[in-house]
């Protein structure tokens, strides 16, 4: 016991450190590990969690824009379609048209043509009556001899109907 | 003489374990600098060897403390 | 660096360093007595007397430089975690994310070396072991530890002279005479009581987790189970290497106890007897050791109080299995 004396190692001392250890270790459990520990895996859940919500947020992100495109390509080739469509309508309308004025156009040309036809004819029938007329008059002249009006117009009708 | 016999008693305890302790740290640094990236975990280990080698020297310092106090 | 040039911090350097300058060879302070044993500086329901070396209880419950040392230590531990710890939250910063740091730091430790499931056990012992050697240890650098005290008389041997400072103030003087002093504080790991202690709750911890985890099988390693089976030779051999484990469990008690001891209690002198040298400047390098050494040996005891564990829990049949 002298040894340990002399070491300074006192039971009362040593059963007195034991317990204050025991206290320490206890309080120390209590107040500090537990919390800061609960601490540790609520911090370590939450950035978990805030990690899994962003990368939930960017699929639904990359959805949404893929969602999107589909939508966009969709009208694009709608509004394709309504321009071919348009296009084409304009197309059938300007060669519609063009049918009507050429029709038209031919229409007038040909009633112009026949105007003119028959002008030719009314004028030529005159030009011939005329022509029958002065004839007569000019065989009176040389003839010296009168017709009678009947017989002239006899010769004028035969004249006219391309008997003389 | 108790004043000389633990001065051996410590110096000539403490030879043993200083080599130890000196292998110990060798080995470590040549792992470390082979091998840097597991530098933590050798470091940790060679702390624990070195507390084994030096176990024995402390068996000296209680030898020593005992013949000088005792 | 630049955080290190700035005037206050300069001025606050240079008075220190006057400081020590001026007790050094004002005051010239002697050689504190080196003494093993922790002495007692007052008593619970008695009073003190002069001893032979010191002073001693004559009745009631002595109370101990070391146990105020360990009250001491025990309140910086309080006071850290309360003003780490006051309003807890859940970004951390300043003093809390410190705290957390080394809690998340050592408990990832624990978790490595002991496994995951076993961490939340094991780590309420292993993480008051540091938290309360490195704490205890690094007071061994405050200023004023075992500087502040009773002068007392000493009947035997040699000791130093004393002063009057101012009304009833004394301080010891390096010269001859007979008056030595009785610290108040004394770093509480250089007291074996303290060391033994905590050695002893971690050896007993080892013993208790094996059987936790063992069942009564654990104490096949000190009763061996080759027994009775093999031939005579094999018996004794068996017997021998049991006992063998016997006597390791013990030595672990020594060289726990002894290892946190021996280092600070070093550490002390070594801190005591550089001053007295040399004053100015030289002890300074040793300082920065014993801040080194303080953590090492609060981590190395915390480390293999956990190993020792994990060693127990280990079934051992399985153990030598491969």
């Amino acid at each position: 016991m002298g040894a340990l004396t002399n070491l300074g190692i006192n039971l009362n001392f040593l059963i007195t450190q034991i317990i204050h250890f025991l206290i320490l270790m206890w309080l120390l459990k209590k107040f500090v590990y537990t919390p800061v520990l609960n601490l540790l895996d609520e911090r370590r859940r939450r950035i978990e969690e805030g990690l899994k919500a962003a990368e939930l947020a960017r699929e639904e992100a990359a959805r949404q824009r893929a969602e999107l495109e589909k939508q966009l390509e969709e009208e694009r080739r709608q509004a394709q379609a309504r321009i071919a469509e348009i296009t084409r309508q304009a197309d059938q309308l300007r060669e519609q048209i063009l049918a009507e004025a050429r029709a038209e156009a031919e229409r007038i040309i040909a009633a112009a043509r026949e105007e003119a036809e028959r002008e030719r004819e009314r004028i030529l029938q005159e030009a011939r009556k005329q022509v029958a007329e002065l004839a007569l008059v000019i065989a009176q002249k040389v003839v010296g001899e009168t017709l009678d009006t009947q017989k002239q117009h006899q010769i004028i009708q035969k004249f006219l109907a391309g008997e003389l | 003489m108790e004043g000389l016999a633990s001065g051996l008693a410590m110096g000539l305890g403490a030879i043993g374990p200083g080599i130890g302790v000196g292998l110990v740290v060798l080995g470590a640094l040549q792992g470390i600098a082979r091998n840097p990236e597991v530098a933590g975990e050798i470091r940790t280990n060679m702390i624990l060897g070195i507390a084994f080698a030096e176990a024995i020297a402390i068996y000296a310092l209680v030898v020593a403390l005992l013949l000088k106090f005792v | 660096m630049r955080r290190l040039m700035n005037p206050r911090v300069i001025g606050i350097t240079l008075g220190v360093l006057a400081l020590m300058a001026v007790s050094a060879y004002v005051l010239k302070v002697p050689l504190p007595a080196i003494v093993l044993p922790a002495e007692p500086i007052a008593c619970i329901g008695g009073h003190l007397e002069p001893a032979e070396h010191g002073l001693h209880c004559a009745s009631g419950f002595p109370f101990t430089n070391s146990m105020a040392a360990t009250l001491v230590a025990d309140l910086t531990i309080f006071l850290v975690f309360f003003f780490a710890l006051r309003n807890k939250k859940l970004i951390p910063s300043g003093l809390q994310n410190a705290v957390e740091a080394v809690i998340e730091w050592f408990y990832t430790l624990v978790e490595d070396i002991a496994g995951k499931e076993n961490a939340r056990t094991f780590f309420p012992i292993v993480m008051t072991i540091f938290t309360f050697a490195l704490f205890a240890n690094w007071w061994e650098l405050v200023p004023g530890m075992d500087a502040f005290g009773w002068i007392v008389e000493k009947h035997h041997g040699d000791g130093w002279a004393r002063k009057e400072l101012f009304a009833g103030v004394y301080t010891l003087v390096k010269e001859k005479g007979h008056y030595t002093l009785v610290p108040w504080l004394r770093t509480a790991t250089t007291d074996l009581n303290v060391t033994i202690a905590m050695a002893l709750i971690a050896v007993a911890y080892v013993q208790i987790a094996g059987v936790r985890f063992q069942g009564w099988k654990y104490f096949k390693k000190f009763i061996r189970p080759g027994y009775m089976s093999g031939g005579l030779m094999a018996t004794v051999l068996d017997v021998f290497v049991g006992f063998l484990e016997l006597i390791s469990e013990l030595a672990r008690i020594v060289s726990f106890s002894f290892r946190l001891f021996g280092n600070i209690f070093a550490g002390t002198v070594l801190l005591f007897v550089m001053p007295y040298l040399i004053p100015l400047f030289v002890p300074l390098p040793f300082y920065g050791l014993e801040v080194f050494v303080g953590m090492i040996q609060a981590f190395v005891f915390a480390v293999l109080t956990l190993v020792f564990i994990v060693m127990a829990i280990i079934s051992h049949g399985e153990h030598e299995g491969h």
